[in-house]
């Protein structure tokens, strides 16, 4: 089948799971974690993390038992022609519904931050011809990109991180325990659907070097992430304080205000937001590519391009739908994440089946 | 004529019809035209039948003779009379002046008549009456000693006496067919025919006008070598062979062209270049085919991976020592006859930004030449994208004090931004273009006149700020900063796209077309190697990529050609330096 090897080495693999992930952060996301772990919200970015990183192991040893071979082709050979491709097409419609949230929720963010007199749909068109593009050119041309820039992406996070610093109070990290280690451990397992996001390299697996290539990306990509949410969360608090940042829609483009270094620097969010838009098209690239190939996998179709442009037109329709932003983030937070954990079993019940039916593998190889 | 012989014309009824003007489309001539053509065609057809009924003879006499023998028969005919009018009739004669046909008699033992041919221009006299006429007319009388016999007498004509002992041209050639004899023709060569001989000889005997090596154009450098390819490719590989005396340097000459059939030169160096990559070249450049393959610049275009992208897809240089370096490396490098510059594949994005510069300086100044052509390269694209985004839509971003400055400089001017901004581009342009036009001698007068003039007139005008003219000019300035001719261009038309986004969108529009340009970056192969590599994908040595590290650490070849020895050099090139050499690892350094 495969025509050639892939060429998505390790530190494409990390960059490109760092950026998916990383682009949450600009939305809503931090005060997801915030709202449920209060000064402690840094724990349940390290529970999360520790969460999503064994989450990730079963879709690497999944690519281990299949390697050079995507999801699609990984759900057809191991439960049949009829379980495989419905297990694709229930990934496919969770990373489709995660763009079209996404693309909703990134719209709603930049009329905020930018552009407050541009009619949404007018964003989401432009952003979209960019997924398209990028969908059209395929995985690897993206996930070069990212990497070519990935130094603004992290330039974007980290500079506003480290120049927000000089209002930062580490008092308000305290109670050290937040609301307890309860709900801070149950909220940090809740949100560990990120290695739900990062099912996208299982799903491009035919374009990885390697499956060892694929199983490293994903574990430094998501610790990464971790670390990276972990910071932006305790800054926040440090900053706004937990009762104000968990009640904020848009708590990175916030701090990016508020930096102020001297009578030249400063409001440069329109600057910072510019560099988000990069990790923004990239997320909502991967995870639209992702989505199109698996649809085109499960319905046995040769070729995916032909499903590119069908599928950007419903993504944009459906992002007009919810009818504020509010909605949008309870779509987000009460039926995605939740879903997005329900969606990590896919890969665990394949490396169940593939075992007992004894397919792949180095003995039994396809 | 006189006025009254006008006058009369005038009022003459039979003359007031005038002329038909002539017409190439004209209707009249169609049938006229095509019989012409028809009579041409057979005409042709009639000379390949005549060439093919001789081959079959040939090929029949020659039965038995073995392979060698097949392949020597030819569709030459053993008459000279026959030669001479067949050739005469390939050639278009008497209507065509240019093929000089001498008839002489070879003074052998009996005397042979034969006929040279060559193109006028083309050949050089000298060598022609020295090293064929002479010798054949003159001396071929003189006592010769047979091949492979003792005995003394009269030369006797025999096709290999004549290569072994009367033609002293250097390199002298047995032809069998018109075709081959036709090619050797049109390409300096003279060639001889002989009464009785089936066999034809082309002698070299190439001396055509043709320009010295001088100074690069565009590629000049301060320290290092100042000589540039010149139009003759023989002349441009040699330029490159004085630099790599190493025998595996291949020189593989193909033709292009029905018409112009133009030499194509390949090297690589065998051992090094990967063979995949160089079957793939040859591959290109035999699929081409067109009536006429013009210059370096034209075989591009057909063989490039992304035609109509806005960046090359091959390297053009006029420079035989970054051909040199190129070629060590494991690329490719085409040369087209008649084009002063080779073409190197693969090429990576990041070599469009090098110069050879790069590589005489010692190693800190070559970086920071290199830091300072990548700022050029932002600058050129994005600051007029980023004053329009900053100016229409985040006002804010700017320190009130400039802010205000700014607002007051503007605040005469009646035009928006992006137009103050296009206009002043536009007329950039216009004097980039007029100056590489106007002849050298007052082209920097004019273009300093130009500049300076109506940057001022238009700020007094009152028709652009004084800032905007300051952002054009440092524009302008970084696009040239950027030292691929083609790179810049394309740099440019990407400028004014980003304008467009940003006067659209504001930063939200530069950062999604950047965004598609990087995809597109990405996207982008050059003879199947990606782009952007050695960055992305990262394929290690990025030593030599944006920044030039020493060259005595340089030890790998870049591994996007792929080439069959990665080593490049030892590990330790500065042996006798106490602090690098292996003294230094014995002194306990690990």
């Amino acid at each position: 089948m495969k025509s050639r090897a892939g060429q998505i080495g390790l530190t494409q693999g990390v960059i490109l799971v760092y950026a998916i992930l990383a682009a949450k952060l600009f939305i809503q996301y931090p005060s997801f974690l915030i709202n449920v772990g209060g000064p402690a919200a840094w724990q349940v970015a390290l529970i999360m993390t520790g969460a999503g990183l064994v989450l990730f192991l079963p879709m690497s040893a999944l690519a281990r038992r299949f390697p050079g071979q995507g999801l699609g082709k990984i759900s057809e050979t191991v439960a049949g022609p009829y379980a495989g491709p419905l297990l694709s097409l229930t990934v496919a419609a969770w990373l489709f519904a995660t763009v079209v949230i996404g693309l909703r929720a990134f719209t709603e963010t930049f009329i905020m931050a930018i552009l407050p007199t541009t009619p949404p749909s007018v964003l989401a068109i432009v952003i979209l011809l960019c997924v398209i593009y990028a969908a059209h050119r395929g995985i690897e041309p993206l996930s070069r990109a990212t990497q070519m820039l990935f130094p603004v992406i992290a330039a974007g996070i980290f500079l506003v991180l480290l120049f927000s610093l000089p209002r930062a109070d580490a008092s308000r990290l305290y109670p050290f325990l937040g609301f307890g280690p309860s709900p801070t451990i149950s909220g940090g397992l809740f949100y560990s659907g990120i290695a739900a996001e990062a099912m996208v390299l299982l799903v491009v697996g035919h374009a990885f070097e390697d499956p060892e290539s694929l199983h490293r990306s994903g574990l430094y990509g998501i610790l990464l992430f971790g670390l990276t949410a972990a910071a932006t969360v305790s800054i926040l608090v440090m900053i706004f304080g937990a009762p104000d940042a968990a009640q904020q829609s848009f708590p990175m483009f916030n701090l990016a205000r508020l930096v102020y270094l001297g009578r030249f620097l400063q409001r440069t969010e329109a600057f910072m937001v510019m560099f988000w838009i990069f990790a923004v098209a990239v997320r909502l690239s991967a995870l639209f590519y992702a989505g199109v190939v698996l649809l085109t996998e499960a319905l046995r179709l040769p070729w995916y391009r032909p499903l590119v442009y069908p599928m950007a037109v419903l993504a944009m329709s459906l992002s007009l739908l919810p009818k504020d932003f509010v909605t949008v983030i309870r779509i987000d937070r009460d039926w995605l994440r939740p879903l997005g954990l329900a969606l990590v079993a896919i890969p665990v019940v394949l490396l169940v089946l593939a075992a007992v039916r004894r397919k792949g593998g180095e003995t039994h190889a396809a | 004529m006189s006025l009254w012989q006008s006058l009369m014309q005038l009022l003459d009824p039979a003359s007031g019809r005038e002329d038909e003007p002539f017409s190439l489309g004209d209707d009249d001539g169609a049938p006229a035209a095509e019989q012409e053509g028809a009579s041409r065609l057979m005409a042709d057809a009639q000379l390949r039948a005549e060439g093919i009924m001789t081959h079959i003879d040939n090929l029949l006499e020659a039965q038995g003779t073995g392979k060698k023998g097949l392949e020597q028969a030819g569709d030459l005919s053993v008459s000279l009379k026959e030669n001479t009018e067949r050739m005469k009739a390939t050639f278009r004669m008497p209507e065509n002046m240019d093929l000089i046909v001498r008839e002489i008699t070879v003074a052998t033992q009996p005397p042979t008549p034969a006929a040279v041919f060559f193109m006028e221009g083309l050949a050089d006299k000298t060598n022609l009456n020295r090293d064929i006429l002479g010798p054949l007319m003159l001396l071929s009388h003189l006592d010769h000693h047979q091949d492979g016999e003792g005995d003394a007498g009269p030369t006797t004509f025999t096709i290999s006496t004549v290569v072994k002992r009367l033609l002293p041209g250097h390199q002298v050639t047995e032809k069998h067919d018109l075709e081959a004899i036709t090619d050797s023709l049109l390409s300096g060569d003279s060639v001889l025919f002989f009464e009785g001989s089936s066999t034809a000889l082309a002698v070299e005997t190439k001396g055509f006008p043709m320009r010295s090596v001088g100074e690069p154009k565009t590629e000049k450098v301060i320290q290092g070598p100042h000589d540039a390819f010149v139009e003759a490719f023989r002349v441009n590989v040699s330029l490159v062979r004085r630099r790599l005396k190493d025998p595996r340097v291949i020189t593989k000459v193909l033709t292009v062209g029905q018409i112009s059939k133009t030499y194509v030169a390949v090297l690589w160096i065998d051992g090094i270049a990967t063979p995949k990559l160089v079957a793939e070249v040859k591959r290109r450049i035999e699929a081409v085919n067109v009536d006429i393959v013009g210059g370096a610049g034209i075989l591009e275009q057909y063989i490039e991976d992304n035609p109509s992208s806005l960046l090359p897809g091959m390297l053009t240089t006029e420079r035989p020592d970054r051909v040199a370096a190129y070629l060590s490396e494991g690329h490719v490098a085409v040369f087209v006859d008649n084009s002063p510059q080779a073409l190197i594949c693969p090429i990576t994005f990041w070599s469009l930004l090098q110069t050879a510069e790069d590589y005489y300086l010692r190693f800190p100044f070559g970086s920071i030449l290199r830091f300072v052509r990548m700022a050029a390269l932002l600058v050129a694209l994005l600051v007029p994208a980023l004053y329009i985004a900053v100016v229409n839509y985040h006002p804010e971003m700017i320190p009130t004090e400039l802010m205000l400055f700014v607002a007051s400089t503007r605040e005469n001017v009646p035009l928006p931004a992006v137009v103050e901004l296009v206009l002043m581009d536009l007329a950039f342009e216009l004097i980039r273009e007029a100056g590489t036009r106007i002849p050298s001698v007052i082209g920097s007068t004019i273009g300093l006149v130009a500049s300076l003039i109506l940057g001022q007139a238009a700020v007094e005008a009152k028709i652009v700020s004084p800032l905007l003219i300051l952002i054009v000019a440092l524009t302008g300035l970084a696009s040239f900063a950027i030292p691929n001719y083609m790179t810049s261009f394309g740099v440019r038309s990407l400028r004014f796209m980003l304008v467009g986004a940003a006067t659209v969108l504001g930063f939200y529009g530069v950062a999604a077309a950047l965004f598609i340009m990087t995809v597109h970056l990405a996207a982008m192969q050059s003879f199947g190697v990606p782009f952007l590599s050695p960055v992305a994908p990262s394929r290690g040595g990025l030593s030599d990529v944006l920044g030039r590290g020493p060259l005595f650490r340089m030890e790998m070849r870049p591994g996007y050609t792929h080439p069959l020895d990665r080593r490049r050099q030892g590990e330790i090139i500065r042996t006798w330096d106490p602090k690098a050499g292996p003294a230094a690892e014995k002194g306990g350094n690990s």
